[in-house]
């Protein structure tokens, strides 16, 4: 069979045929390569590899803990069953990227999030698990260690060191546990009355091991309340656990204001030393609150 | 007559050529899946032996394999290995492998009867090994020991 051509005479029709054939190919190659070359495809590797390591990681703390994942997810599919994280653009992605991760026996992960504005990964009571439900980790963040001090509230002292401008702040607390000890004074020492001032050395000089707990107050030029807990290895749990329940207590009672918890390098190794940085419209308008948050937290730490 | 034979003769030609020009499509095909997904590997790549960095703080770290616990403070001894938990069956189900991954085997220089191995462990393969000063918890006491971690990788 023949195609007539107007200027070059005749043009057989299986050439048609197979241009037309290595057209589709060529379309069908060319889509392929362009599908396996583009981008998203080495995103989804990263993803599905950054994810499994992060859940490995996971797996190997000792404590809990939750991490917000930094990178945009809200573009793919994500799957974590069989202990491998499967990373998809939609439901049917042959180039999707997965990797396994290695789980603990009888600890499944099994969860399916499509196009999750934000995933968290999270280790909470020993157990490793992802959600997209950030309300779900906030509790967890605000739940503080059960841990129990072998001490009572009566037989211990707290030395109260506040600065300048909290001196109020630290007498008010001080009077809340009146009647405390047996002879019906505070079991709170302060550092400063009125504009004497005794520093924290000569305190535990004298009262040595019955102090427990060392509690700085500063006013400062900020928006922030910042708790700023010690690094002692011998007391962190026991820091663990005040910090966070002066941030719960402090959350309950003033709503809107940024609380950030810090780590640093503070004297006192054997005591829980921790130190309150609050803003100076919050000391003049809510110290009232302040005191109320922080005795509560004394309280609970020896409940 | 003539006019078939020519036919006959093009037709076979053509399936050659056919034959020939599918081979070599396929063949390219080929080419570029194994360069394109090549490429994506070494973009995606983890760091040399980050992998096996991270499984192995498992064992060093995490009380649900191997490392002492105080129960009464909550607090954990990470490289201080409680010698109560040093069995097969716990290493089981703190690291729970299938058979691709990586495989380890621990031994200690002063506890020869005890040698731990993951499931996917080959014992005819090579191996690579890492060295570890811990401590070993015991009846109350603490003292030093060497783990010796050797790893295999099965892709």
């Amino acid at each position: 069979m023949f195609i007539k051509c107007k200027k070059r005479g005749i043009f057989p029709l299986y050439v048609v045929s197979e241009l037309i054939i290595a057209f589709i190919l060529f379309f069908i190659l060319l889509s392929a390569v362009k599908s396996w070359a583009s981008e998203e495809i080495i995103t989804k590797n990263k993803l599905s590899k950054d994810m499994a390591l992060l859940i490995d990681t996971l797996y190997a703390l000792p404590y809990d803990a939750y991490v917000v994942y930094p990178e945009d997810t809200s573009n793919y599919y994500f799957s974590f069953f069989n202990n491998k994280v499967f990373v998809k653009k939609k439901d049917y992605d042959v180039t999707g990227g997965i990797y396994p991760f290695i789980g603990m026996k009888g600890e499944e992960i099994s969860k399916e999030f499509k196009n999750p504005k934000a995933l968290y990964f999270y280790k909470i009571k020993g157990k490793v698990g992802v959600s997209d439900n950030r309300e779900f980790i906030e509790d967890f963040s605000r739940e503080c260690l059960n841990l129990k001090t072998k001490y009572e509230l009566k037989d211990r002292e707290i030395i109260v060191d506040p600065d300048e401008n909290s001196i109020n702040l630290g007498k008010n607390i001080r009077d809340s546990f009146f009647g405390v000890k047996e002879d019906g004074s505070s079991n709170i020492v302060l550092t400063r009355i009125f504009n004497v001032y005794n520093n924290i050395e000569s305190i535990l000089e004298e009262r040595g091991e019955k102090v427990d707990i060392v509690l700085g107050f500063e006013v400062y030029d900020g928006k922030d309340i910042l708790i700023i807990q010690g690094r002692s290895e011998k007391r962190f749990l026991e820091l663990r656990r005040f910090s966070c329940l002066i941030e719960k207590e402090l959350k309950n009672r003033l709503e809107g204001i940024n609380i950030i918890k810090k780590e640093e390098n503070l004297d006192f190794e054997d005591k829980v030393y921790i130190i309150i940085k609050i803003p100076e419209n919050i000391i003049e308008e809510k110290e009232d609150e302040v005191k109320y948050a922080v005795v509560e937290a004394i309280r609970l730490y020896y409940d | 007559m003539i006019n078939s034979k020519k036919a006959q003769s093009e037709s076979g030609e053509k399936s050659l050529f056919y034959i020939v020009a599918g081979i070599f499509i396929i063949g390219l095909f080929f080419l570029f899946a194994y360069i394109i997904t090549y490429d994506i590997n070494v973009e995606s790549m983890i760091p040399k032996n980050l992998e096996r960095e991270i499984l192995i703080a498992r064992f060093l770290v995490s009380p649900d394999c191997f490392v002492y616990k105080d129960e009464e403070l909550l607090r954990v001894y990470p490289y201080v290995f409680d010698k109560e938990k040093l069995t097969n069956e716990r290493l089981e189900e703190c690291y729970d492998v299938k058979q691709e991954g990586y495989a380890f085997r621990l031994s200690f220089d002063n506890l020869k009867e005890i040698v731990l191995k993951t499931k996917n462990w080959n014992d005819f393969r090579g191996s690579e090994r890492e060295v570890f000063n811990i401590k070993i918890f015991d009846n109350g006491k603490f003292y030093d020991a060497k783990l010796f971690v050797e790893i295999q990788k099965n892709e």
